[in-house]
């Protein structure tokens, strides 16, 4: 990179990514993921993870676009934005190929407010999410920021009879890296974590969603680039969910389910107010997805 | 994957294959089929292995107490056969049903070991005739156990200690097995395991685990277990065996499994898979890798009025409820305990009452 601070700060990520790595696997190898152990040494092995992925891709970022970023963050982030499309997925096992997708998110200063829905009109498949949240920090120009968020998601699958209701509590967060240091400007990481109660109803058994409950960890990262001047951007993405239509990556091993998906998702503003966004991500099933985005 | 296509994905560099038991599923239609010598052999539902056949001698390892045999034999086939099973439930007996105007007959006989029947099978000319082989207490509706032993994996070698525990309960028919029989499922260790079953007095069924596919050969299962995916009744009780290996069912599978649910709609009915369909504790994630599908299946298995689940791969004892059917995950075989849970290696007895539908568990431990 021809920056020996930025370089040593780089490795000095990287290896605190693999000590939490090694510290949150150990007491779970040794005890072949004890319940009483393994909760805390779950979020501190993805945590290493995205600490060690997100200074890897930026160590290739700032020898890629060292001096000469590809975009910026915008100078004022939306406060509204809606979006409506399409969304693939290819799963062998769900009905759920073809979908209508429609969200939108509000800020109203500190204050968030999100819904998210789909719905497969073959199958009568229909998921809608709400959410609302507070932007506990943010930095004056709004490049970085912390959220915490609460919400429900119910979704409901017709064809294969059962609802699910997710209640879950969620921080996430977005950090400028240029901020942590100059050959990284046009460059963000996300960290988000959290953790969701499901319950599950079945057709059989009368339809309500109190028949099996599940705690799970949630866990999600990111990596990203700026691109133009409108805040465009794209970014790699690591989820550990497996609840949601994705699930868990399959890899055709004796290992698989074991990880969440990775996606990618791109946003292009074609205008100050109008953009079209894409997200491309893979675990159990593929899913792509193609919206239109107004904001304002 | 030979057959498995990877789909990169472009963005994400990643190999990725959606149906990772699609391989094995296939293998599954053709266990029980082999022909030689101008005779075919067809096990109904593929419930055998034919491992060897020659010039009238075959060897078949049993993944159900009963069986149905078709024989089909042309102009050349010998007509006298000496049949070798292997893995079949202690004094099994045979009856033959011929073509009109042939005559055949079959008779059984205890074999060097316990789990070994031999069996002459004398043919009357060409055509097509069934070998019918029934245990005790097939039909019965009286109550009977069986073993449920998972997860033995790198503890093969000290397996007799678990096997002369089941040995001593007289009440046990068999055994049922979540999978995860070996560490790495190459063949020398599938060979090695069925030779450690050499003192086990009953048989073992059992679907594979995702440590048994881990070598990636799957013919190796098909050819000295069967298939990966299989249902029988026994006792007036039903035994799924589905095939979770790769944390997921193959849309094929879950086309045999409405079949078997229908079939099995008004008797006891007990599933057995290797992954929990869903881990009781979701941070330890011991379960299929989509939850989408965990409650797919758990919605058949619930419409279909199963009463038992049986999970391996979680090392570990637990008992809990999934869409209102009771499960048990028992993944004491002897691999990688669990820490912690003050449980070591054990297996669990399962006594099944088919006359007034109960079922009741008993924990044995065995360290």
């Amino acid at each position: 990179m021809g920056d020996t601070r930025g370089h040593l700060r780089i490795i000095a990520t990287k290896g605190t990514g693999l000590v939490l790595m090694l510290l949150g696997a150990l007491p779970i190898l040794l005890t072949n993921a004890s319940t009483k152990v393994i909760h805390l040494p779950i979020y501190m092995l993805t945590t290493g993870f995205a600490l060690f992925s997100s200074a890897t891709a930026a160590d290739i970022y700032g020898s890629l676009f060292s001096g000469r970023p590809p975009g910026r963050a915008p100078e004022d982030p939306a406060r509204s934005e809606v979006e409506a499309g399409y969304r693939f997925i290819h799963d062998p096992l769900m009905d759920n190929a073809h979908s209508l997708v429609v969200a939108g998110r509000y800020y109203h200063h500190r204050l968030l407010a999100e819904v998210d829905a789909s719905l497969t009109p073959p199958s009568r498949n229909l998921r809608v999410s709400l959410f609302g949240g507070y932007r506990l920090l943010r930095t004056i120009n709004r490049d970085s920021w912390l959220d915490c968020k609460a919400g429900l998601t119910w979704r409901r699958y017709a064809t294969e009879g059962f609802t699910t209701l997710t209640t879950e509590l969620f921080a996430v967060g977005r950090l400028d890296l240029g901020r942590v240091l100059p050959t990284l400007r046009g460059a963000f990481s996300e960290l988000g974590a959290g953790a969701a109660l499901r319950f599950i109803g079945y057709d059989a058994l009368g339809g309500g969603v109190g028949e099996d409950s599940e705690v799970i960890p949630l866990f999600r990262f990111a990596f990203g680039v700026y691109l133009g001047d409108r805040g465009s951007e794209v970014k790699l993405f690591y989820d550990h969910r497996h609840d949601d239509e994705l699930g868990g990556l399959a890899l055709a091993s004796g290992f698989d389910g074991a990880l969440g998906h990775f996606g990618l998702e791109g946003t292009w503003w074609v205008s100050t107010h109008v953009g079209l966004r894409a997200l491309v991500a893979a675990g159990s099933a593929h899913l792509a997805r193609f919206t239109v985005v107004v904001r304002e | 994957m030979r057959r498995c296509t990877p789909l990169l994905s472009a963005l994400l560099l990643l190999a990725s294959c959606l149906r990772g038991g699609q391989e094995r599923a296939e293998l599954d239609r053709t266990v029980g089929l082999a022909s030689a010598q101008g005779i075919q052999i067809s096990v109904e539902g593929g419930l055998a292995s034919v491992r060897h056949i020659e010039a009238g001698a075959a060897e078949l390892w049993l993944s159900a107490p009963s069986q149905r045999l078709t024989f089909t034999a042309g102009d050349t086939a010998p007509m006298t056969w000496a049949l070798r099973l292997l893995n079949a439930m202690p004094g099994l007996t045979a009856t033959c049903d011929a073509p009109p105007g042939l005559t055949c007959t079959a008779l059984a006989l205890p074999g060097e070991r316990p789990t070994v029947t031999d069996l002459t099978l004398t043919l009357d000319g060409p055509g097509q005739y069934s070998l019918t082989l029934t245990p005790p207490g097939a039909d019965d509706d009286t109550p009977f156990s069986v073993a449920l032993l998972s997860d033995i994996q790198e503890e093969l070698p000290r397996v007799q200690d678990i096997y002369d525990r089941i040995n001593a309960l007289p009440e046990v028919r068999y055994v049922v097995s979540a999978g995860d029989l070996t560490d790495h499922g190459d063949e020398a260790t599938l060979i090695e395991f069925q030779r450690a079953m050499q003192g086990l007095n009953v048989p073992l069924y059992a679907t594979c685990g995702n440590h048994d596919i881990m070598d990636g050969s799957f013919g190796d299962w098909s050819r000295l277990f069967g298939r990966h995916s299989f249902h029988f009744t026994y006792g007036q009780v039903a035994f799924t065996f589905m095939d979770s290996a790769s944390a997921t069912i193959d849309p094929i599978a879950y086309g045999w499994l409405e079949e078997w649910l229908e079939e099995a709609s008004d008797s006891l009915h007990v599933f057995v898979t290797h992954y929990p369909i869903i881990d009781p504790d979701g941070y330890r994630n011991g379960s299929l890798r989509s939850r989408q599908e965990s409650h797919k299946l758990l919605a058949m298995l619930a419409k279909g009025g199963v009463d038992l689940t049986l999970y391996g791969h979680v090392h570990t004892y637990l008992t809990f409820t999934n869409a209102g059917i009771d499960a048990i995950i028992s993944g004491g075989g002897g691999g990688w305990p669990e820490r912690l849970d003050g449980i070591g290696r054990h297996f669990v007895v399962l006594t099944l009452d088919p006359s007034d539908s109960t079922i009741s568990r008993e924990l044995v431990q065995v360290d």
